[in-house]
């Protein structure tokens, strides 16, 4: 019960958009001014958390706060999930670096490894979250990123493209959950 | 001379059945506010509030209020001492269903 509590906590689509909308921007950002600027953003999106949260959806679904065990196992995936992040991302720039026909890695391979580590990312966000739609957007990141090796496109577009499911269907959450929340926020005839 | 009762009695402060929800909810979260108690036992606004007064008044959960950032936050969450009452009212209630016939 209390797994299930959790897993809905997540269910608004506020966190699918705030993903979506990372990974947009920086899919967009590498394709205008390349790896940095994608980067720089990260940042900017996991800051928004906490109010976007307790502006859009805490008013309307109320507020929890879990046990302390959960609590612990959330702060223990969390940093599980931020040093491979940065164990990934120190492979892709070793990868970036090394690319190319003198280097150690094929050039086609890096157009979709950023894709894939943000497919495994996805993974392990619904891992973490019990939400079991971040399995499917791993998968349409996974194949953005097979597309981007196979087509040879820039890395920034198979991002771009993995994020738009997430928006959408995040978009469409967060939409069915206002309209839901108008039976518990409006007042009794 | 009063007859010695054999079954023992069910706490009914926390049998009925919307009290119940509500405190099988808190006690799997450290707190939660009105609203995600509305929402999640799908009780009525005037019928949450009057069960929670019930429940307060008796000792089983503490109200917090808090301010957060414009809004004052509702909170509530299982006292310490209704931990012991809730393990009594388990043990009398799987003591009582024990003799019930399982199901298929």
């Amino acid at each position: 019960m209390e797994a299930a509590l959790f897993a809905a906590y997540w269910d608004d689509g506020l966190l699918d958009l705030l993903v979506g909308g990372a990974l947009l921007a920086a899919g967009v950002g590498w394709l205008i001014g390349g790896t940095p600027m994608a980067l720089v953003s990260a940042p900017f999106w996991v800051v928004l958390w906490v109010p976007l949260r307790r502006r859009l959806v805490e008013p309307y679904a109320g507020y929890v706060r879990y046990c302390r065990e959960r609590q612990r196992r959330n702060a223990h995936g969390l940093l599980a999930t931020a040093a491979l992040g940065a164990g990934l991302g120190a492979a892709l720039l070793v990868g970036v670096l090394f690319a190319g026909p003198t280097g150690t890695v094929p050039a086609t391979w890096v157009a979709g490894l950023p894709a894939g580590i943000v497919a495994f990312g996805l993974v392990l966000a619904a891992l973490l979250t019990g939400s079991v739609r971040f399995h499917g957007y791993a998968g349409l990141m996974l194949a953005a990123a097979v597309v981007a090796v196979w087509w040879c496109v820039e890395p920034g577009a198979a991002l771009a493209a993995g994020a738009l499911p997430l928006l959408v269907n995040g978009g469409l959450r967060y939409t069915h959950f206002r309209r839901e929340s108008r039976a518990y926020t409006e007042p009794t005839p | 001379m009063a007859r010695k009762e054999v079954l023992p009695e069910v706490d009914s402060l926390i049998h009925e059945p919307a009290r119940l929800r509500v405190l099988a909810l808190l006690t799997r979260v450290d707190e939660a506010d009105f609203m995600f108690i509305l929402r999640q036992t799908g009780l009525s606004r005037g019928n949450l509030s009057v069960q929670m007064t019930r429940l307060e008044e008796a000792g089983i959960v503490a109200l917090k209020r808090e301010l957060n950032g414009a809004r004052v936050r509702t909170s509530y969450r299982l006292t310490p001492t209704s931990r012991d009452r809730l393990a009594q009212y388990r043990a009398t209630m799987e003591g009582l269903l024990a003799g019930l016939p399982r199901g298929p």
